[in-house]
């Protein structure tokens, strides 16, 4: 037999409230009928006529009684209800209008619970609109959960996340039948674009295949998209010594653009569709603008550029060795009703028929991963965003408790107006009504204040968020999050309002007696404060551990070694420059070299193709020689080509051997750094000077170690690195470090001044188009700092909101412990006089009250305990250098939670003592 | 004679505008004042009653009749009032339109 659930017993309310509206109106309709046809035979007996006559007579005239009887029930069944509705509905502002009323005469308690829910809504409201825009909203693309990101790992060698060659890509699109479309693209940051002659300006660069805005289904907004023509093949390029730029160029590329760079450099000109502008690989032609849902959203660790300003076609026919650079991103959108595991299958078993045609694949353990796009974008804040969101439902809970405490406390004050008023025949129902009423109200203006707060909340949350954060500009409070308040705020006053509107309406006349007399125990209504007390001590332990452990990561992050010193270092690119000889490259990057050093506070100057920390590290193979089978035993690692001076510019710690000095920039020489993660791997030591390496295809003699540069983040294993001479390893681009004494934002006009007068012909590939231009560009111009900073982001994002709500959640806690002792020690005042009269000092009754709040934090602390040890995992991925079980910080934490509680309970402790006994006994605690 | 839809309505507001009676009493005021022309049934004047009870236009209330008996006795609201004014001059106008077409001798033109 099942038990009756709640709204089983409602619907069984409700259906004998109309059995009883039926009864009470067929009985009248009963009646009148009945008075009627009294009437009508009566008449006609008069008339003469016999009692059966009469009757059938009445009958006849009346028409069919069962019909008629029936409609009016009908009608007054109706009209009841609707009467009964609206009575209710006149009581419940009735209730409304006096807890206002009531709430006005107590505003110092009206606003105190206001205070302390306004707070919990607002913060959970802003946390829930992050977690809706981030984790809940689909992406906006059309049918946006038919679209799937594919990666690449290589089992063997620990990498994951990886990009996709072209001809593995190509395999796909042709294999993949559960597809629509596979698509794929790379982008580029200050990509030196010139229009209309002008100088080159740094855009975001997007080379894709021309599917990919059919797969996205985002038409252009204007002009065309690209067609499968538009990726015409490669044009056959030659060099020739002393020249820049290939011999000769088939037809201009064919470029949309984005939505955003129309509207913000032509202003939305629609005449731009057909111009030509120019890149470094020649003119290319604007076909049309992008819709403005063209966004590519991938996690910010792979540096995918979500709004690229330009779009260029891949053209096909890649080269065979490109099978195995791994340069392009992957999405592809699955057929209608294929299921993610059916997706999966046919690409693994596509990488299986890649492995039998390459066996070069196997030992590298290749195998592509599918995952669903929105997953794949949110899978790094996911485990943060669900422990913040955690976290700001446990400070709405604490508001709650400390709102019912209120109440309840309340409700104590006005126990003897309660039971009197039940006493004369008050319904119970009614005074719980209007019990809760009050609770309603405050719910009400909680929740209107809350999300108001929680807009002023978002705009600064939104100012620090992390640039990890995925979709941070679709975070904003719509109908989702208003609909979320108002449930978490319904919520909210059956959890506050409930107990003490329970109470209310069984008020006991012996509590209530009691309570006006000399009373010596703890009556039953306390034990719910004390029960709700607990809960809170137990919910803000909670919060105060997670703040703990955040702190500890926190301080851990900040001793990271990172290898390098930060400070007073200036960062910046250059673009624009294309050179098509090595010679030419060197002499510039010497010029620029030399024009820097001679600013006046500039230390040193030096050249990397990257930069720590700036999230752009390359992968690469290299190997230990091993001379026994002539074979190489292969790892993956970072490639670097730096300028003679980069150890010294970066402060980075030679561990042996020396550095890379200008004899060993020359292309001749074989000779490398490697960091102490390269020499421990290759070697197990970092003594590895003299020896070998295989990397760039040939041997490399390692000349010195140094001591490994933070790459990717502060935390976690990492890559090695292995850095080459500048001329051996350069490609065009590179980051510039400049070190000086001061502060290395002053130093950035000089550094632009001095660029400018960088004597320099711009030349394009083409040779026709000779593009003159004085300035070089100067890209992400920065301290090196800036850097760091944006690898503790995250962690100090986490950390602020953490310890803002456990500080919050501890304020309420011990404003909540406060009051709780602070009434109990007002109705237990006649007893603190009998123990003073029986001798207790004042020390005595000063513990006694410490005691009791101390006794009800234990409690509380044993019970936060056991659920922080069970909670806490949910931070795993946030934490470094800590586990979520740190007993330090439970240790710390409960010490902390102890002193506040000793000074929540001080004051009330004050009053109990100080006391005069003679008062004391006089006084009713009521 | 049958009754023109709503009609009776406007017949029971004016048999209550003397004062509250019951619906027996509301049926033997229309034969007596239409001479025994207008017959209804007894359970569409019920009918009536309570639509217009619902309506607000009248309200009920249980009371004794002159004999004694229990009976629930109608009476006009003031809402009632006004809607039997306003249906009596539209009936009135109604009257003359159709007798002034009805008593018309020439054909119009």
């Amino acid at each position: 037999m099942n038990r009756p659930t709640a709204s089983d017993r409602l619907d069984a309310g409700w259906r004998r409230l109309r059995r009883m509206w039926r009864r009470s109106v067929r009985d009248d309709v009963d009646d009148e009928v009945a008075f009627h046809m009294e009437m009508r035979v009566a008449e006609f007996v008069a008339a003469g006529l016999s009692p059966e006559e009469a009757t059938q007579k009445a009958r006849a005239i009346f028409g069919d009684i069962g019909e008629v009887s029936a409609g009016l029930v009908k009608i007054g069944v109706r009209r009841r209800r609707r009467l009964d509705l609206r009575e209710a509905l006149d009581a419940s502002l009735h209730d409304l209008r006096l807890a206002a009323r009531s709430l006005r005469t107590h505003s110092m308690f009206a606003l105190t619970a206001i205070l302390t829910l306004t707070l919990g809504i607002g913060a959970s409201t802003a946390i829930f609109s992050v977690v809706n825009a981030v984790l809940l909203r689909p992406l906006p693309y059309d049918y946006s959960s038919q679209l799937v990101v594919v990666t690449q790992e290589m089992q063997q060698r620990a990498v994951s996340d990886g990009a996709l060659s072209p001809l593995d890509i190509a395999d796909l699109r042709s294999g993949a039948s559960r597809f629509e479309e596979i698509a794929a693209f790379q982008t580029q940051p200050n990509y030196p674009v010139s229009i209309d002659g002008g100088s080159p300006e740094p855009l975001t660069y997007a080379i894709v295949t021309s599917n990919i805005f059919d797969l996205l289904r985002t038409p252009a907004a204007y002009g065309r998209g690209f067609r499968a023509s538009d990726a015409t093949p490669n044009p056959i390029v030659q060099y020739e010594r002393g020249q820049a730029g290939p011999a000769r160029f088939r037809r201009p590329h064919t470029w949309l653009i984005s939505y955003a760079f129309w509207q913000r450099r032509f202003h939305g000109d629609s005449s731009i569709i057909g111009r030509t502008i120019v890149g470094p690989t020649g003119p290319a032609q604007i076909i049309g603008v992008a819709s403005p849902q063209a966004e590519l959203f991938f996690p910010a660790r792979l540096n995918v550029r979500r709004l690229p300003d330009v779009w260029n076609v891949i053209q096909t026919n890649p080269p065979p060795e490109s099978r195995f650079s791994y340069s392009l991103r992957v999405i592809g959108r699955m057929k209608p009703g294929v299921s993610i595991a059916e997706a999966r299958a046919q690409i693994d078993s596509i990488s299986g028929e890649l492995d039998r045609r390459f066996p070069r694949r196997l030992p590298l353990g290749l195998r592509f991963v599918v995952a669903p796009m929105h997953d794949f974008l949110v899978a790094d804040v996911k485990p943060a965003l669900v422990a913040l969101m955690g976290a700001v439902l446990f400070v709405l809970l604490i508001a709650c408790a400390n709102a019912g405490n209120l109440l309840l406390v309340r409700a104590s004050h006005r126990s003897r107006e309660l039971v009197v008023r039940a006493a004369i025949g008050g319904s119970p129902w009614r005074i719980m009504r209007q019990v809760l009423a009050e609770s309603v109200i405050l719910g009400g203006a909680s929740a209107a204040l809350g999300v108001v707060f929680a807009f002023g909340v978002l705009r600064v949350l939104l100012r620090y968020a992390p640039r990890t954060l995925p979709r941070a500009d679709a975070i904003r409070i719509d109908v989702t999050v208003l609909l979320f308040a108002i449930a978490i705020t319904l919520l909210s006053v059956v959890l506050f309002g409930l107990a003490p509107a329970i109470r209310a309406a069984t008020p006991s006349l012996a509590d209530a007696l009691r309570a006006s007399t000399r009373t010596t125990t703890l009556g039953a209504p306390r034990r719910l404060h004390h029960a709700v007390v607990v809960a809170e001590v137990a919910l803000s332990f909670v919060l105060l551990v997670g703040c703990g452990l955040m702190v500890r990561t926190f301080v851990t992050l900040l001793h990271v070694d990172i290898g390098f010193e930060p400070k007073g270092l200036l960062t910046f690119s250059l673009s624009n420059r294309n050179f098509g000889n090595p010679a030419d490259r060197i002499a510039f990057v010497r010029q620029v070299q030399d024009t820097l050093e001679s600013i006046p506070g500039v230390n040193g100057v030096t050249l990397s193709t990257s930069l720590p920390l700036d999230g752009t590290l390359t992968n690469s193979s290299w190997g230990v020689p091993d001379a026994a089978n002539g074979r190489a035993d292969f790892h993956q690692g970072a490639f670097r080509a730096v300028l003679p001076g980069f150890f010294e510019v970066l402060r980075t710690p030679l561990l042996a051997g020396r550095t890379i000095v200008a004899a060993d920039d020359t292309a001749d020489q074989r000779v490398v750094v490697v960091d102490d993660v390269i020499a421990r791997q290759a070697y197990g030591t970092t003594e590895v000077v003299g020896k070998k390496i295989v990397a760039r295809n040939s041997d490399q003699t390692i000349i010195g170690v140094v001591q490994h540069q933070r790459q990717m983040g502060l935390a976690g294993v990492e890559r090695g690195v292995i850095y080459f001479p500048w001329s051996v390893g350069a490609g065009q681009a590179g980051g510039w470090v400049v070190r000086t004494s001061g502060d290395p934002r002053a130093l950035a006009g000089s550094v632009r001044a001095a660029i400018a007068t960088i004597p320099i012909t711009y030349r394009s590939n083409i040779r026709t188009v000779t593009v003159g231009s004085t300035r070089l560009l100067v890209n992400d111009l920065q301290p090196m700092t800036v850097y760091v900073d944006r690898a503790m982001a995250p962690t100090r994002f986490a950390l602020w909101l953490i310890g803002i709500f456990a500080m919050i959640g501890a304020i309420l806690t011990a404003v909540g412990l406060y009051g709780v002792l602070a009434s109990s020690v007002r109705q237990r005042t006649s007893e603190i006089g009998v123990r003073m009269a029986f001798g207790a000092e004042a020390s005595d009754i000063f513990s006694l009250v410490i005691g009791h709040g101390l006794k009800l934090s234990a409690i509380g602390l044993a019970v936060g305990i056991a659920l922080a040890l069970g909670l806490t995992r949910v931070m795993l991925s946030m934490l470094v250098g800590v586990r979520p079980t740190d007993p330090l910080t439970f240790v710390t934490m409960t010490i902390l939670f102890l002193g506040v509680a000793v000074l929540a309970c001080w004051l009330p402790a004050r009053r109990a003592a100080s006391l005069d006994p003679n008062v004391a006994l006089r006084e009713d605690a009521a | 004679m049958d009754m023109m839809l709503g009609t009776l309505d406007v017949l029971i507001l004016r048999g209550l505008s003397w004062g509250p009676k019951h619906g027996y009493a509301v049926a033997r005021w229309i034969e007596g004042s239409s001479r025994g022309t207008l017959t209804v049934l007894d359970g569409a004047l019920y009918t009536s009653l309570h639509r217009m009870e619902d309506r607000g236009w009248i309200a009920a209330e249980w009371g004794v009749s002159p004999l004694g008996r229990k009976a629930k006795f109608y009476r006009l609201t003031p809402v009632g009032k006004k809607q039997l004014q306003s249906e009596t001059q539209d009936w009135s106008e109604y009257v003359t339109a159709v007798g002034r077409v009805l008593k018309t001798t020439s054909e119009p033109t």
